[in-house]
């Protein structure tokens, strides 16, 4: 992507939201690729427990995407940039994380960061959850 | 700044503005950012001073719009939120993604995502 406009972001966070959702790992894996060919950053935000961007999203991928699937809220496009409020809802529970993203695009480059927040149900185990383990799993 | 302290404001600047209190609303601003505070609509530019920028909303928008708030959510240092800007006499409203970093040295500095026609 040489050309950060609004409609190809735009695209891009439908489109992250269709593949997850349909379990469509390399399509999903793609879309970042197409994005970020020379760099990925992923941020939990309030942790300090940086990876390379790509081990996270695979890792993401391969712990929960069977576990959660994708409900968007609300998507803003500003600028090079984006913003996204998510509810993560684990299959099987009544219960979601809500998650709220930011997505900065520059050419090449795709820097993320999340903002958690665990759902209140109780006797879930955080563990499971990437970005919300207390073991920094 | 502790998680407590940034819920506590996220929640008291909401209901300073739909109660229509300016002085509460600015205040709760104070206290968190006594040195600093500076407000960035992005992809408009770069950040301007951020009570150049709260007055100007309050004037404008205060009898306007009613906030709802759909999710907060405290990570670390930072907040971000989830307005519903409901535009008051009308069912429309300004859906509005908004981060509030809390720097040391009482200083805050808020980026505001809203959605451009």
């Amino acid at each position: 992507m040489t050309t950060l406009d609004r409609k190809a972001i735009e695209r891009f966070m439908r489109a992250q939201v269709t593949a997850w959702n349909a379990h469509d790992r390399a399509g999903f894996l793609a879309l970042y690729r197409e994005m970020a060919p020379q760099s990925l950053e992923i941020e939990y935000v309030g942790r300090d427990d940086r990876q390379d961007g790509w081990f996270v999203i695979e890792e993401m991928w391969d712990k929960h995407n069977l576990q959660i699937t994708l409900d968007v809220v609300v998507t803003v496009v500003n600028g090079n940039e984006a913003a996204i409020h998510h509810r993560n809802c684990i299959v099987g529970t009544d219960a979601a994380i809500e998650s709220i993203e930011t997505y900065r695009f520059e050419p090449g480059r795709l820097a993320v960061r999340y903002f958690l927040k665990p759902p209140g149900t109780e006797g879930l185990d955080l563990n499971r959850f990437r970005g919300l383990a207390i073991d920094g799993a | 700044m502790d998680k407590h302290t940034i819920e506590a404001f996220v929640h008291a600047q909401v209901m300073a503005w739909n109660a229509g209190d300016k002085a509460a609303f600015f205040n709760a601003y104070r206290e968190v950012a006594p040195n600093e505070l500076t407000i960035e609509y992005v992809g408009r530019g770069p950040a301007a001073d951020g009570w150049a920028v709260l007055e100007g909303m309050w004037s404008q928008q205060s009898a306007k719009i009613e906030i709802e708030e759909v999710a907060a959510i405290v990570n670390g240092n930072e907040a971000a939120c989830h307005n519903r800007n409901k535009i008051r006499g009308t069912d429309k409203a300004i859906e509005t993604l908004e981060l509030y970093r809390f720097d040391d040295g009482g200083r805050l500095h808020v980026r505001y995502f809203i959605p451009q026609p």
